[in-house]
Parts: structure tokens; C-alpha cells; sequence
């Protein structure tokens, strides 16, 4: 009766848009005659139904062509720096060879262990997984309280987490990092994790989530009396394990793909995250050719775990950014 | 449990809200508003040996960064930059999420396949183009220069070195803003679709006055994103590819920032920048948010 | 189980009274349904009881506890809601036992709540259901999982907020027999929001009628039926409603009561209806469909507008006077649009209301000792013709 009006102002929108479908769907006899005869099919426009009713249409064609030139276009550099990672120096400087190269794999275990690239890949991946869970636990704190309890400046303390978007690093960049020499943090994961650990994206899609979940569920653990603990942890928790997931991925991704703030705040090269990596592997080479198979190799394994974690979860992913 | 339930909400004990809340507040307190306030106090001194000694001299590192020739011309290059990926990066966005809106054959090989630059890191797009588009040894420069029979020598040319940068940044920005589309796309009631359809409204005229509108506040959305990324994610680039070079047409403020706060430690001048570019990230979230107010009633 | 009562209890949404000052009594084991148009305060009604609004105004008593300001939890109820509000990620078994098994206020060991549990099951018949997941549950299984839930919690009393209405009519109409037989068998007094008049009326041992926040009667089925208390009950009960119209009243001839005359007509009530002003306006006459038959000798004139064929009876709707009439007539009945129609009214079952205030003055049923009389009066007291010549 009172707290589920999100969920009837999207069915208003709903009604909205069936309402102006009315407005467009008086010509659509006429439409219907001269129409192809796809229109007929039962699904919306699945290629079954098209070629249940004879061809596939030119359109249909041209579609799938345009959609494979722009992923192969997409794909390319990619693609060539994979091949260029399996070649050798003299390989690399023969721009018209294009094909694998002589090097197979052992660029790989070079750039891993010789230039101590493993070093970095672990780097990034303890500072990941921190900031990645220290994310979600204090955000789904924050969402829980600003959702289920009632307390006063609920919507300034609200407002204060959301306005943090308008406060990137670079803007605080300076003080930052005087701030992390005063602390002593330098040149440890405490400065490469702390300022990441509260998030304003994560905090904002829970509480919308937990909102989302219908006023009588929460009506029945308040009338069991169900603990806020218990509450967390066996209805909360588990009612948000697709939102979760996907949240773990945007943040993974975005943790293990920072560049400015270690750059800044790490000095010590065995304690520096692998982006950062790139940038020391950009000298390697002998007698004034650089090593590009060498430093490709690096560029893939760097690319592969946040590759690896959208293809794995991307449909948690898609379903949290709201695609169908 | 509680003295007064005034409430129908299942907790409403202030302390165990607070309690809940804490962590975050110390995290956005400590490392969030502490350095941001602190950036303001900066930007109104002159500091002197690495941060060392420090003078008050209100407004003049303002004034010193708006008459610098320098600070001009990098906040042209980077507007020029901003506005460069935003639109590529969006009409690539756009055409492929419509793409991928239509078919309905191995949509989710598609689907990966356009939208993994999500996970890509700004230093591998960067170091990647760095190779592939490198004056003497990079493929893309061998195909450019025997088809279009121009001389790539971005490492001393300005203009292409600002080319070069920005094709990497657009690559980068693609997946996400496909998956921001086709968000948008898939809320777009299939009824319509339908009538469009039934109505024998061309392909093009659907996209302008059918989804376009109906899209329109992601598409605001991605505007600013795309905007504050370029602003602030454009530093991995520069540092990694150009280093602001050749002669500063790719010294994007952000990389200037870096430059004159941890280069030549002038802590006052890097913080009046950091204002400049809170100031700038502030006008563009409110003209997000008042198009995206006019824009409400379309309901997508 | 324990009684529950409501001693004027108020409630405000800001400046809406949704419960305006309700009294209301509800027996140990008793099955209580609460009835009303959409926005009648019934369902804020519920939740007051439950706890899950805190009142503004007024007390709550359940068993010998006043329970007014206590915590939902510790009010000894237990919900079914319209949407079942069943945890999606546990199992039916788990949804049961969960709620009772964490109830902060029992003191029961998770043995006896499974075993409860298995009870519950056994009783609502979904014993291979106990392992499923909500989205592997029809609606009506779904529905009985809830109510399963309810009962393990073993509740003083149980709370019911339109529990049939997301099931098809079929299966609703077969779950509601279900729940009679199901509340006959475990006695918890229960409370029933419903908009439904049929499931009100079925259900209830007695009916609450609700309306603008303010309780309109509280009598057992039959009584709501004969005995409206007021306008508003007499035309939400019952359907097709209650035929009504601003009526004239008039001494009657020798032992009659008075006769009510109007634009459509004239009826005259059985004797005893005292103290009736003669020769004033202001009242209304209330007629149900099904006591008005066409009647050649009838005192009511009807300008048929349509009639609807139901089956079991003809529905005959046109124009009395200035209102809308409905009757119900044999299926056989020779009617057909446009024609004018006389109708006769069971004399015994006419209502009176007051027309300022709406509250009923006469129920014909009660003036008459002999109760449902079908004889007609006399004929010289009633207009037989068609009305025209009353203009």
C-alpha cells in the first residue's frame, strides 16, 4: 500500500508506452497489406520464423556482414598483438610478417618471470580482490541501513556517499597522497586499496536493488522478527546474489585496470600493480630494437583476467547494468 | 526491541544504522572530502620545495593557469581530445548496439564479442596502439602510409600524435558504451518495434524518431561519462604513448596535472588544477542532470 | 489463539485518515472478514493489528495483552499476503521453518518447527512440494506454501490480506472452500481483508464493512444481508446492488405501514412501522433486485432498458422514476428493451434509509412477524398502472 511505488511507476511507464503504440497502430491495416511477408511470422524476428516463410532477406544479410566487419575491426588490434606476442625481435621488425612466429609461447614465460611480471599480475590481483570485497561489504552495510532502518539525516548521509561521483582521484590527487605519506602508507596496499573501498555506484545500485525487492518479503521477516544480521545474511545476501555478482565485476575490472593512483603512490617497483607494469616493460630490448613480442605478451596476460571475469560473469554484468 | 516503532521500517535503531554506515563514512570522510576540501585550501597557496614551505597568495595560481599560453593550449587539446572520443566512441557505440539489437542469431557470441573492450585496460589499449601504430615498426603505420600515401610520423607530429591517442581512448570506450546502449535498446517496448513494423516506418526513421528519442537519456548519460572519462582515464595514454608530446599537443590537462604536482612538485598550481577540473566535472553533471529532467516524460 | 480488540482506533498518512476511530471486536477462533471498496482503510486496518503501521489514535488488545505499541514480532500474528511474500532463494520447507525457527519471541527448538513444518504440509496437502524453490510453485501452490508458513508459527491469531486474489477464479473459488475447512479444523481466530463480497460473505462468521476509514457494520453474513445498517452496506452488498429512491412517506391504510411513493411507483410497508412521520420527504427506499418481479398487478413502473441473460435468472435493467433499477427475473420472463414493465416488490424485504444520513430506519423483514410473505396486499392501496399518470 505505501512502499512499492517504484515498481508501479515502471508499469506506468509501461502503460505510457502501450498507450502511444495505440496512437501509431491506426495505420497498421494498411501497413499489414503491403507489408513483406516476414511481418507475418509468428516470433519478432527471429531467422526461424523467417526462413519458416521462404528467404532470408537482404537486410537480414547486410545486418549480420555490418555486425562481423565492426567486431573483426574491434578485434584487430588485439588479434595482432597476440600474433606479434609469438614472434621474435628480427620477426617483429619485418612489418610485412604477419603470421605466428618462431617465439611460440616463450615470450610469455620470459615477460612472466625474467621481467617479473607474475610480481605485478599478483600485485593487481591482491589489490583487486580487496577492493572488490571491502566494495561490496561496506556497501551492502550502507545500503542496508539506508534502506531498512530509520535514523535521522537518512537522506542527507544519502546524498553525502552519492555526491563522493563528483570527487575523482585526480581531483583529490595532491592532498591524497600527502595524506598516504603522512599515514605512512606509502608504497603499501593499504594506499593502493583504502581510497577505493567506499563506493557511491555500489551503494546506490544495492539500495536501488533492496528497494526493488517487494515491501511484503521485509513485512514478513519484521513480523518474524528476524535480526538484522540474520536478515543480511539469509534473505538480503542471497536476494541480491545476481546484483552482487555483477557489481564484483564492474569493480574488478575497474580496480585492476588503475594506472594513475599506483603510478603515484608506489615507488617500489616489486610492490607496483601490473598497468603500471606495461609502462616499465616499454624499454625493454637489445641493441636499439625493443622487444614488441615481449612487451605484447605482457599487454595479454595484463588483458586477461578482467577478460576473463566479464566473459565468465557477463551475464550477471548485463543483467546488473539493465540489459535484457 | 526498540522504544518507538514509528515506523514501517523493520529497524530503526539509529545507533545500529550509524554503526552499519561507519566504515563507508570513515572511507569517504578520510579519503574522499578530507583531500577534496584540502585540494580547495591548496589551490589558494605557493608552495616551495616540494611542499615544504608554503604562502598564501589567493587566487594567482587561478589567474597564473588561465594567462599561461601553456595551460590554453592544453585545455584545448583537451576539449579537442573529449570531444573527439565522445562522439566516435558513441556513433561506434550506437551503431553497434542497433546491430546487435536486430539479430536474433547467436546474440550472445555477438554480444561478447562487442562489448569485451569493456574489460580493457587503459595501458594495454595504450601500449598496444604504441606498438601497432609506431612510426618504423607498427603495422597499422606500413597500411595507413601505402594506402593513403601520407608520412605517419606521429612521434614528431602533433596532430597525428593527438590522432593516434584518441583512436586507442575511442577503441578502449566502445564496450561500454554498447552495453550502456543496448541497455537502453532493450527497454524500448517491443510494441513499438512492432507498430514500426506494421507501419512500414523505414529503418531510418525508426532510429530517428522512434529509439533516438526513447534512448535519449542514456544517451546524455554517456555524454558526461564519456567526457569524464576522457578528462581523467585519457592519462594512461599520454603517459605511456606521447608523454604530452610532440610539443604538448597531446598534454591533456590531466597529464599537465600529474606533471606540475609530482614532476616540478608545484603542489598549489596541481591543486588549482584539480579545482579547475572538479569545476569542470560539476557543470558537466548538471547539465546532465537538467537535460535528463526535460527528458523524464519519455520514460525510457 | 486469543480475541482481539480494536478500541477506536485511528490512523493518518499525513492528511489522509485511512482508519477513522474503528471499534471492533474479534472472538477467540473466530473467522472475521473485512470488506470494502479499494481504499476503505481494510488492508491499513490489517496491518494495525499486525503492527506493521503503528496507529495514531486508539488501542489494540490481543488475548490480555494491549499490544498497541509493540513490535510486530512480538504481537503473537502471523500474515498471509497477497503476493505470498515467499523468500525466493529457499525452498518451500525452508520458507516454513525460517520465519518461525528465527521468531524472536518463541522458544521453540528447530526440531519442533520441522516437525510442525511436515504438519502444516500434511494439512495443506503439499508434502512433495517441501523441496521446491517459489519459481518452481504454481500460484496456488505457492499460496498454500504461505499459508503452511503462517501455521507453523503457530499464531495467537493469523492475518489474511486478499489471499486469493493472484489465483484464477476457478482455483479461487475451490481454495476458499479450502480455507473454511481449514480454519474449522486448526480454530485460529483470523482476520480476512478481502474486496471480494462472495469470499466476505462465505468466509466470515461475521463481516466487517468498511468504508472512508470509518466501520459501517460488523454482523455475521446473513445479518449484512437482511439487516444493512446503513445505505453504503445495503449497495455494496449484494449484487447487482441494492435498487434505491428518494421516497415520499405517507400514513398507510388500516394496519399497513406506510406507503413510500415516487416517481416510479408506490410500495407500502407491512404494519409496524412506528413512529414514521407521515406526509415528509427525506427518506429513501431500498429494494433488492431479486424482490422485485414483473407483476402485471405490480405498483412499480419500469422503462426496460436492457436485459441480460444469465442463465439461472433474467437481469432486467431500466429506468424507476429518476434512478436505475435492477431486477431479477425467471429466466422465461417476457421482456424485452424498451417496453415499460410492472413490477411487483416483496413487501417484507423492503429497506428504508434515511436520506440525509444514509442509516436505515425500517427493515420490512422485521415489521413482519410472518417474515417472507409473498401474498400481496390488497390491491386498492397500490397504483396498478403504469405510472404515467403520476406526472
Amino acid at each position: 500500500m505505501t512502499a512499492d511505488t517504484p515498481t508501479r511507476r515502471s508499469g506506468d511507464t509501461v502503460a505510457n508506452a502501450a498507450g502511444s503504440t495505440d496512437a501509431t497502430g491506426s495505420g497498421a491495416v494498411t501497413g499489414a497489406a503491403t507489408g513483406d511477408a516476414t511481418a507475418v511470422g509468428r516470433g519478432p524476428n527471429g531467422l526461424g520464423d523467417r526462413l519458416a516463410v521462404g528467404a532470408v532477406d537482404a537486410s537480414t544479410i547486410l545486418t549480420h556482414l555490418s555486425l562481423l566487419a565492426v567486431i573483426a575491426l574491434m578485434a584487430s588490434p588485439l588479434v595482432l598483438a597476440a600474433v606479434m606476442s609469438t614472434q621474435t625481435v628480427p620477426q617483429v621488425y619485418d612489418v610485412s610478417y604477419l603470421w605466428i612466429g618462431d617465439a611460440g609461447v616463450s615470450k610469455y614465460a620470459e615477460v612472466l618471470t625474467d621481467y617479473g611480471l607474475w610480481r605485478y599480475m599478483l600485485n593487481s590481483f591482491v589489490m583487486s580482490v580487496i577492493v572488490v570485497v571491502g566494495k561490496l561489504a561496506l556497501s551492502l552495510l550502507a545500503a542496508m541501513a539506508l534502506v531498512y532502518y530509520e535514523f535521522p539525516y537518512k537522506n542527507a548521509v544519502f546524498f553525502l556517499v552519492l555526491f563522493t561521483l563528483m570527487f575523482p582521484v585526480p581531483v583529490r590527487i595532491v592532498p591524497l597522497f600527502e595524506l598516504m605519506v603522512d599515514l605512512g602508507w606509502s608504497n603499501t596496499v593499504l594506499a593502493l586499496t583504502g581510497p577505493y573501498l567506499a563506493s557511491a555506484t555500489a551503494v546506490f545500485l544495492l539500495r536501488q536493488h533492496f528497494q526493488s525487492i517487494p515491501t511484503s518479503v521485509v513485512e514478513t521477516a519484521r513480523l518474524d522478527g528476524v535480526g538484522p544480521l540474520t536478515f543480511l545474511v539469509r534473505v538480503l545476501i542471497p536476494m541480491s546474489r545476481g546484483m552482487l555478482t555483477g557489481l564484483a565485476v564492474i569493480e574488478f575490472i575497474y580496480a585492476w585496470n588503475q594506472y594513475l593512483w599506483p603510478l603515484i603512490v608506489i615507488s617500489d617497483q616489486s610492490k607496483q600493480v601490473v598497468q603500471v607494469g606495461m609502462k616499465y616493460l616499454q624499454a625493454v630490448g637489445t641493441a636499439g630494437q625493443t622487444d614488441w613480442g615481449l612487451i605484447m605478451a605482457g599487454a595479454m596476460l595484463t588483458l586477461l583476467p578482467p577478460l576473463a571475469v566479464l566473459v565468465a560473469f557477463r551475464r550477471p554484468l548485463l543483467d546488473t547494468l539493465g540489459v535484457k | 526491541m526498540s522504544a518507538s516503532i514509528d515506523t514501517n521500517l523493520p529497524y530503526d535503531s539509529s545507533l545500529g544504522a550509524y554503526l552499519l554506515l561507519a566504515p563507508t563514512l570513515v572511507v569517504i570522510g578520510l579519503f574522499l572530502y578530507y583531500p577534496t576540501v584540502q585540494t580547495l585550501r591548496f589551490s589558494f597557496f605557493r608552495t616551495f620545495l616540494f611542499g615544504q614551505r608554503s604562502q598564501f597568495v589567493g587566487l594567482q595560481n587561478f589567474t597564473t593557469l588561465l594567462t599561461s599560453a601553456a595551460y590554453q593550449h592544453s585545455l584545448a587539446v583537451t576539449f579537442l581530445f573529449a570531444g573527439a572520443v565522445v562522439v566516435a566512441s558513441l556513433s561506434i557505440g550506437l551503431f553497434v548496439a542497433l546491430l546487435l539489437h536486430e539479430v536474433s542469431v547467436a546474440e550472445s557470441a555477438y554480444l561478447v564479442a562487442a562489448i569485451w573492450p569493456y574489460a580493457l585496460p587503459t595501458a594495454v589499449a595504450g601500449i598496444v596502439f604504441l606498438f601497432l601504430a609506431n612510426p618504423s615498426v607498427g603495422v597499422y603505420t606500413v597500411a595507413v602510409e601505402s594506402t593513403l600515401g601520407v608520412d605517419v610520423d606521429w612521434f614528431t607530429d602533433g596532430p597525428q600524435a593527438l590522432a593516434v591517442v584518441t583512436v586507442a581512448a575511442v577503441w578502449k570506450q566502445i564496450g561500454f558504451n554498447v552495453i550502456f546502449l543496448l541497455a537502453a535498446l532493450s527497454g524500448v517496448p517491443e510494441s513499438l518495434e512492432e507498430a514500426c513494423r506494421l507501419d512500414g516506418v523505414g529503418r531510418l526513421a525508426k532510429l530517428r524518431r522512434v529509439y533516438l528519442p526513447l534512448i535519449s537519456p542514456t544517451l546524455v548519460f554517456l555524454v558526461v561519462m564519456n567526457t569524464i572519462f576522457a578528462f581523467f582515464g585519457g592519462f594512461a595514454f599520454v603517459d605511456l604513448m606521447t608523454q604530452g608530446g610532440p610539443s604538448g599537443a597531446t598534454n591533456l590537462l590531466i597529464y599537465k596535472l600529474f606533471k606540475d604536482a609530482f614532476e616540478y612538485g608545484n603542489l598549489g598550481l596541481a591543486s588549482a588544477q584539480s579545482v579547475i577540473l572538479f569545476v569542470i566535472v560539476a557543470a558537466l553533471t548538471y547539465v546532465q542532470l537538467r537535460v535528463s529532467d526535460e527528458r523524464a516524460h519519455y520514460g525510457a | 489463539m486469543a480475541d482481539i480488540e480494536l478500541s477506536n482506533v485511528r490512523k493518518r498518512f499525513g492528511d489522509v485518515t485511512a482508519v477513522d476511530g474503528v471499534d471492533l471486536t474479534v472472538e477467540d477462533g473466530e473467522f472475521l472478514t473485512v470488506v470494502g471498496p479499494s481504499g476503505c482503510g481494510k488492508s491499513t486496518t490489517l496491518r494495525l493489528i499486525a503492527g506493521l503501521e503503528t496507529v495514531t489514535g486508539g488501542r489494540i488488545r490481543i488475548g490480555d495483552r494491549d499490544v498497541t505499541r509493540e513490535d510486530p514480532s512480538d504481537r503473537g500474528v502471523a500474515m498471509v499476503f497477497q503476493s505470498y511474500a515467499l523468500y525466493p532463494h529457499m525452498t518451500a520447507r525452508e520458507n516454513m521453518t525460517f520465519g518461525a525457527s528465527t521468531a524472536a519471541s518463541e522458544s521453540v527448538t528447530d526440531a519442533e518447527v520441522r516437525e510442525r513444518a511436515e504438519e502444516a504440509a500434511a494439512l495443506l496437502d503439499i508434502g512433495e512440494l517441501m523441496d521446491r524453490t517459489p519459481d518452481e510453485l504454481s500460484g496456488g501452490e505457492q499460496q498454500r506454501v504461505a499459508i503452511g508458513r503462517a501455521l507453523v508459527r503457530d499464531p495467537e491469531v493469523l492475518l489474511l490480506d486478499e489471499p486469493l486474489s493472484n489465483l484464477d477464479a476457478k482455483l479461487r473459488i475451490r481454495t476458499r472452500a479450502e480455507l473454511a475447512e481449514l480454519h474449522d479444523e486448526v480454530g485460529t481466530t483470523t482476520v480476512y481483508v478481502t474486496h471480494d463480497q462472495t469470499e466476505a460473505m462465505t468466509l466470515g462468521d461475521r463481516v466487517a464493512v468498511l468504508d472512508g476509514g470509518e466501520l459501517q457494520q460488523c454482523a455475521p453474513p446473513q445479518e449484512v444481508y437482511d439487516r444493512p445498517a446503513n445505505r453504503f452496506v445495503a449497495e455494496f452488498i449484494g449484487d447487482p446492488a441494492m435498487n434505491t429512491a428518494p421516497v415520499r412517506l405517507d400514513d398507510g391504510p388500516g394496519d399497513y405501514g406506510p406507503t413510500a411513493s415516487w416517481a416510479g411507483g408506490e410500495v407500502s410497508f407491512p404494519s409496524a412501522g412506528d413512529g414514521l412521520p407521515g406526509g415528509t420527504d427525506g427518506y429513501l427506499l431500498g429494494v433488492r433486485p431479486e424482490d422485485l418481479v414483473p407483476d402485471p398487478d405490480g405498483s412499480i413502473a419500469m422503462a426496460v432498458a436492457v436485459t441480460e441473460p444469465l442463465g439461472d435468472t433474467l437481469l432486467v435493467r431500466g429506468d424507476v422514476g429518476d434512478a436505475e433499477w435492477t431486477a431479477k427475473a425467471a429466466p422465461t420472463a417476457n421482456v424485452t428493451p424498451g417496453e415499460t414493465v410492472t413490477l411487483r416488490a416483496d413487501r417484507s424485504r423492503l429497506h428504508l434509509f434515511e436520506a440525509g444520513t444514509g442509516e436505515a430506519v425500517l427493515h420490512a423483514i422485521d415489521a413482519d412477524p410472518n417474515g417472507r410473505s409473498e401474498s400481496p396486499p390488497s390491491d386498492g392501496t397500490e397504483l396498478t398502472a403504469d405510472g404515467s399518470g403520476r406526472d
